[in-house]
């Protein structure tokens, strides 16, 4: 108790005549200070980047109209800890050990979950089966539109164990489990959740866009019938 | 030129598995002056294809070429090998209108050039013109027509000069230094092209194409009519399956990823040509998309869309899905009906977008 009171007394000292004790300890022990708090902050910065978010930048077209070009998020690393991973999440991954990617140009992809460990996925019609079952839930699947890859391209898949299934919600323009196949499971970095630039978007990602937005999208599909959308891939950088 | 020739080799090799079951009927070696390859290099490239893809016997082989470097040497090495088509980038006869936008060739230049193509046996030639060049009157056009007719080329293709944001041409427009011709100008030379043209016996089958009966160009008609063509080399635009895609532009990211080989370690060996790395831009495109383009593209050519082959294409018929925009059409006089054909009508040629902006939704 008497520590703490001292410590206490010590610190409310240094807020009252910081500048004359700082004078008094003298120029090693300021520069230790400062260094101090700096090296917390960098750790700190450490085990947040390491275990609680991390920060990415959209590179592609792949996911529109939920995350635009340029788009810049967090990427919520813990919560595959606390729950399993869902139909409907968002997911970044890296792209090591999946064949037909190239982990040295593109190391990080992101795409949404379609289908789990086992799952049998169908693409029909512009819908997505899973086991069968027309996806509904979340909403999102019954507004987007999903393709085959390429015309001729078989449209039934197995989702083997231990990986997962990612399409991008821009079927037309989007590389992915289509084209490549699974996932593995301890790919996953984690689920995107906020998007935090550009300031005009700030916000959770919802699984579909603002409905001002979408229209505007809509908008600028609509005049824009022969449009190619660019660049090709998904992949998500790191910042 | 020759790493760019090796990548470009590389990647022709690895479309020859997607592509075992095809037989092509035209081989294009365009899009800017391919000629400045040299005849040993193109005659290489040209090889290349033949050894991994399988080509009809009566394929049309093209080769754009500018008039500067269209030697006989590069007609006379790649004639042998098949080629048996040229498209002559001669733009203009006049030096002055040449030089205006940029062209270094002359007037003798695009004579001596058509004279090296025939001399090497290739048949079927064609020019490319260009009308409403800055300070161009509808005398000078005219009198490009009659020259173009006089060298005896079997081909012409006739583009208006637009203008495109954010180029050279568009930068000197602005500040004045050049003059674009007036609408009715450009109106006039459209129309002295047809009538010279149809004098002359030619069949103007697309809105910008003309030729002498039989010499369609096989390769354009097949894009017009979306169907599917394979695309190499940096820029280049293609069709397969259902996928449009434009290759990357960087030559030097074109070379690094096709020579490291990083490709051979791809286990879909089947689209490995088609890998999104080495593409800048591509889609799926949707058949409703696909409808839309084949009516946009079947109308720039004089014969028209038929609606059988529409409907045995795509499922149903173009009248439920565009029945009021066509009858508007039709009314207004943009459109006619002949039989099972719709087309436009003459005077729909300068309108077009006009018309196409319809059949878009």
């Amino acid at each position: 108790m008497r520590r703490l009171y001292r410590l206490v007394a010590d610190k409310l000292r240094y807020f009252t005549w910081g500048r004359a004790v700082v004078n008094h300890i003298g120029r090693h022990q300021r520069f230790y200070e400062n260094f101090e708090a700096l090296y917390t902050a960098l750790i700190l910065a450490l085990i947040i980047k390491s275990f609680i978010l991390e920060a990415y930048k959209i590179p592609s077209t792949s996911m529109l109209d939920t995350l635009q070009i340029g788009d810049r998020i967090f990427v919520n690393k813990f919560i595959y800890n606390f729950r399993d991973i869902q139909v409907g999440d968002i997911i970044v991954f890296k792209t090591e050990n999946i064949p037909n990617l190239d982990s040295d140009l593109k190391p990080y992809y992101i795409k949404r979950v379609v289908g789990l460990p086992g799952d049998r996925i169908d693409i029909n019609n512009g819908h997505i089966y899973r086991n069968g079952q027309m996806v509904t839930e979340p909403e999102f699947f019954l507004e987007n539109e999903y393709y085959p890859l390429r015309r001729n391209d078989e449209t039934h898949f197995v989702v083997p164990e231990g990986e997962v299934f990612v399409f991008g919600d821009n079927s037309r323009n989007s590389w992915d489990s289509r084209a490549w196949g699974g996932v593995p499971i301890e790919n996953v970095m984690g689920k995107a959740f906020f998007r935090y630039w550009p300031l005009s978007r700030i916000g959770a990602i919802y699984d579909m866009p603002p409905e001002p937005v979408r229209e505007k999208i809509a908008r600028e599909r609509g005049s824009t019938n022969s449009r190619l959308y660019s660049p090709g891939s998904a992949q998500a950088s790191e910042q | 030129m020759d790493r760019y020739l090796d990548a470009l080799l590389i990647h022709l090799r690895m479309g020859a598995e997607a592509a075992a079951e095809q037989t092509f009927s035209t081989i294009f070696l365009g899009g800017g002056t391919p000629s400045l390859m040299g005849p040993s290099r193109l005659a290489r490239l040209l090889e290349a294809v033949f050894a991994h893809y399988f080509i009809a016997s009566d394929a049309e082989i093209t080769l754009e070429a500018n008039p500067e470097s269209a030697t006989r040497e590069l007609f006379e090495t790649l004639s042998p090998l098949g080629l048996n088509r040229v498209s002559l980038g001669a733009q203009s006869f006049d030096g002055e209108e040449l030089a205006r936008i940029g062209r270094v060739h002359s007037r003798e230049q695009i004579f001596q050039a058509v004279d090296n193509v025939r001399r090497a046996g290739i048949d079927n030639l064609s020019l490319d013109l260009i009308f409403a060049l800055p300070g161009q009157t509808v005398a000078n056009w005219t009198s490009h027509l009659r020259q173009a007719l006089a060298c005896g080329v079997d081909h012409l293709a006739a583009y208006a000069l637009t203008y495109e944001e954010g180029t050279l041409l568009d930068r000197l427009r602005r500040e004045e230094k050049i003059t674009p011709v007036l609408d009715e100008t450009y109106i006039t030379m459209y129309d002295e092209a047809r009538d010279i043209l149809s004098q002359a016996g030619w069949t103007h089958y697309e809105i910008s194409n003309w030729c002498r009966p039989g010499y369609e160009c096989r390769h354009n008609r097949l894009y017009w009519n979306r169907d599917e063509y394979l695309a190499f080399g940096v820029s280049a635009h293609g069709m397969f399956r259902g996928i449009r895609y434009g290759l990357i532009t960087g030559i030097d990211q074109y070379e690094r990823i096709l020579l490291s080989g990083g490709w051979r370690n791809l286990a879909d060996r089947q689209s490995a040509f088609l890998h999104p790395d080495l593409l800048a831009e591509w889609v799926a495109i949707t058949p409703r998309e696909m409808a839309s383009d084949v009516m946009i593209f079947g109308l720039r050519q004089t014969e028209g869309v038929s609606l059988l082959h529409f409907k045995e294409r795509f499922g149903y018929n173009l009248m439920e899905r565009w029945g009021k925009a066509i009858q508007d059409l039709l009314e207004r006089g943009l459109l006619e009906q002949n039989g099972e054909m719709i087309r436009l009508t003459p005077r729909a040629y300068m309108l077009s977008n006009e018309v196409f902006v319809h059949f878009l939704d």
